[in-house]
């Protein structure tokens, strides 16, 4: 079998579970739904109840699901490009602390400039490019992985410390907004608001469809991608750009999600088995869909038992599975 | 053409100069010098990836830094000793990378690309390899792909840095007459540093020399091995 059909095949499976996961996510909750009400509510939304509870509460969260997984996903996939380095993802590079920091300045301490959703989406891209640029910084200086993974957990934990001191003298409303927001919390974000998510991540996707060359290129090391016409100070700002984007704006309105970006980009190249964006950057949209829309069904199950923030979960499923990446890779990194 | 005139290298100062160096078309030249002495230095220099320091290259007449990364990508092929192969990329695909500075901006592969990817591939010999990952191939079988690589991206001057480092002896010269042969037929100018004192001599390679004192300077093929290590001190 040729791998271009295999990919195909694989990506056709993840499209229909994907929709699998949507209809039974629409299905299931406190309230009963039966399928006819799921679909006069998707079709004809009417002044019931069963209309609210899935443009109100059901759909908003599991589309939001789809878009963290997928912007996560393909931010980490340009992460570990850029890097050239398995181990990396805008979580461990510090990228999504850098979002947290403005999110939390902004949450707690009430400064507004444009309105609070232009506010929040212009925040979190902000800080997430901005510690992206940082990182990079140090990537330049340090060409062992292991160095770069503790700078990047050192300086979350750096900005963890200004989050805890904004924290402590902030008013006990707004503290406890931003520790839901810190859960990682998909049930926040409001049918109106998914539009606007969509657009930046598509915007996101697009430009890393332009990036399909040189991304495979600089698989071969900046070296060689250089020797190839690529210029490298153009991929580290495009790459750091849309993944500040992407990060930034799933950040801003769902929290930092953990392991995500890390996690799927791997798992997908190992799946498809080639280095070829293209492919990679669909695989890694639908993948990460799928595992975080999978993740939040999990959680929404398992809702009536014991409650599960989001981070908690990807947290679980994630430290397994780095500590087994670290442990395959430790003779090639480090 | 390619030629470099009155030429100071090195990252901050000058390491080594040359007063006139050229490459045409069909040479196939060794750059023979001691650990250190700025053989690499002068590749990255003349590739455009480190900026000269005074004096001047051209490459058919047009001053190097006047090429863009992309135009100059058309222009030459670079091969390092060091890959060691991509987890999940296969030959093929590796072989396919060399087309992208002539691949549209959603860089996409067209049936010619592939077409010249398949043709590089059979032309070093290694077609059996297409399908296989690069990160599962010998040493030999990887410079190779690697001088496929390079013949894909179709660029009149290829070099390369010592490729035999890591080869045994039956493929340094398997790999040194398929030099020697894509520089006659298929009109390369082939510039490749190499510590293969006794290969440079038995394929009577023409020398670019970098002694210790650091004057580089063009000579004809040597006969004997104790005369060019003698040059080199």
């Amino acid at each position: 079998m040729s791998q271009t059909k295999s990919h195909l095949i694989l990506l056709f499976s993840a499209g229909v579970l994907l929709l699998v996961v949507l209809l039974l996510y629409l299905k299931t909750g406190y309230f009963n739904t039966t399928w006819e009400q799921i679909f006069q509510a998707l079709t004809n939304p009417r002044d019931e109840v069963s209309s609210t509870v899935v443009w109100s509460f059901r759909l908003p969260r599991i589309l939001m699901a789809f878009l963290a997984g997928a912007a996560l996903s393909v931010a980490g996939m340009l992460m570990q490009n850029l890097f050239q380095n398995t181990l990396a993802g805008p979580d461990v590079l510090g990228i999504t602390s850098g979002s947290s920091l403005l999110v939390a300045l902004w949450m707690m301490t009430g400064i507004t400039a444009l309105g609070s959703i232009t506010d929040l989406i212009f925040l979190g891209i902000l800080g997430a490019m901005g510690m992206g640029a940082i990182m990079l910084l140090f990537a330049l200086k340090l060409r062992s992985a292991v160095h770069l993974l503790l700078i990047g957990l050192m300086l979350s934990s750096f900005i963890g410390a200004i989050i805890a001191i904004i924290q402590a003298s902030s008013a006990t409303q707004d503290l406890q907004q931003y520790v839901f927001w810190n859960f990682g919390s998909l049930q926040r974000v409001t049918i109106q608001q998914i539009p606007w998510i969509a657009v930046i991540t598509s915007l996101g996707v697009i430009l890393s469809l332009f990036q399909v060359r040189v991304l495979n290129a600089m698989v071969l090391g900046e070296d060689i991608a250089k020797s190839l016409g690529v210029s490298i100070r153009k991929v580290r700002i495009m790459s750091i750009l849309i993944a500040g984007i992407l990060t930034g704006v799933i950040t801003a309105f769902a929290g930092p999600i953990a392991f995500v970006g890390l996690a799927i980009p791997n798992v997908t190249k190992l799946l498809m088995k080639t280095q070829n964006h293209r492919v990679l950057l669909f695989s890694n949209i639908l993948f990460g869909a799928l595992f975080l829309g999978v993740c939040d069904f999990a959680i929404k199950l398992l809702e009536s038992y014991v409650a599960i923030p989001l981070n908690a979960l990807t947290a679980l499923l994630g430290v397994p599975f780095v500590s087994w990446m670290i442990l395959k890779n430790r003779h090639v990194t480090g | 053409m390619l030629q470099a005139r009155q030429l100071h290298i090195g990252y901050t100062e000058s390491i080594a100069s040359a007063e006139s160096l050229t490459l045409n078309q069909g040479d196939l030249v060794a750059l023979v010098g001691r650990n250190g002495s700025g053989k690499s230095t002068l590749l990255q220099t003349l590739r455009g990836s480190l900026p000269i320091l005074s004096g001047s290259v051209r490459i058919d007449g047009k001053e190097l830094s006047h090429w863009s990364p992309q135009s100059l990508a058309t222009k030459i092929a670079w091969l390092n000793a060091h890959f060691v192969g991509v987890a999940q990329l296969q030959v093929l695909d590796y072989v396919l990378l060399g087309r992208t500075p002539y691949l549209g901006i959603l860089g996409s592969a067209r049936q010619a690309d592939i077409q010249v990817a398949k043709q590089a591939l059979k032309r070093v010999g290694a077609e059996h390899l297409s399908q296989k990952f690069t990160s599962s191939l010998s040493d030999g079988e990887r410079q190779l792909v690697g001088l496929a690589r390079a013949l894909a991206q179709d660029t009149p001057y290829i070099f390369l840095d010592e490729p035999t480092a890591f080869l045994d002896f039956y493929h340094r010269k398997q790999l040194f007459t398929l030099l020697k042969e894509l520089a006659t037929s298929e009109q390369k100018g082939i510039l490749l540093s190499t510590h293969d004192l006794d290969l440079v001599i038995a394929f009577e390679l023409p020398l670019w020399l970098v002694p210790q004192n650091g004057i580089i300077r063009a000579h004809e093929p040597m006969q004997s091995r104790e005369a060019l290590e003698a040059l080199l001190i």
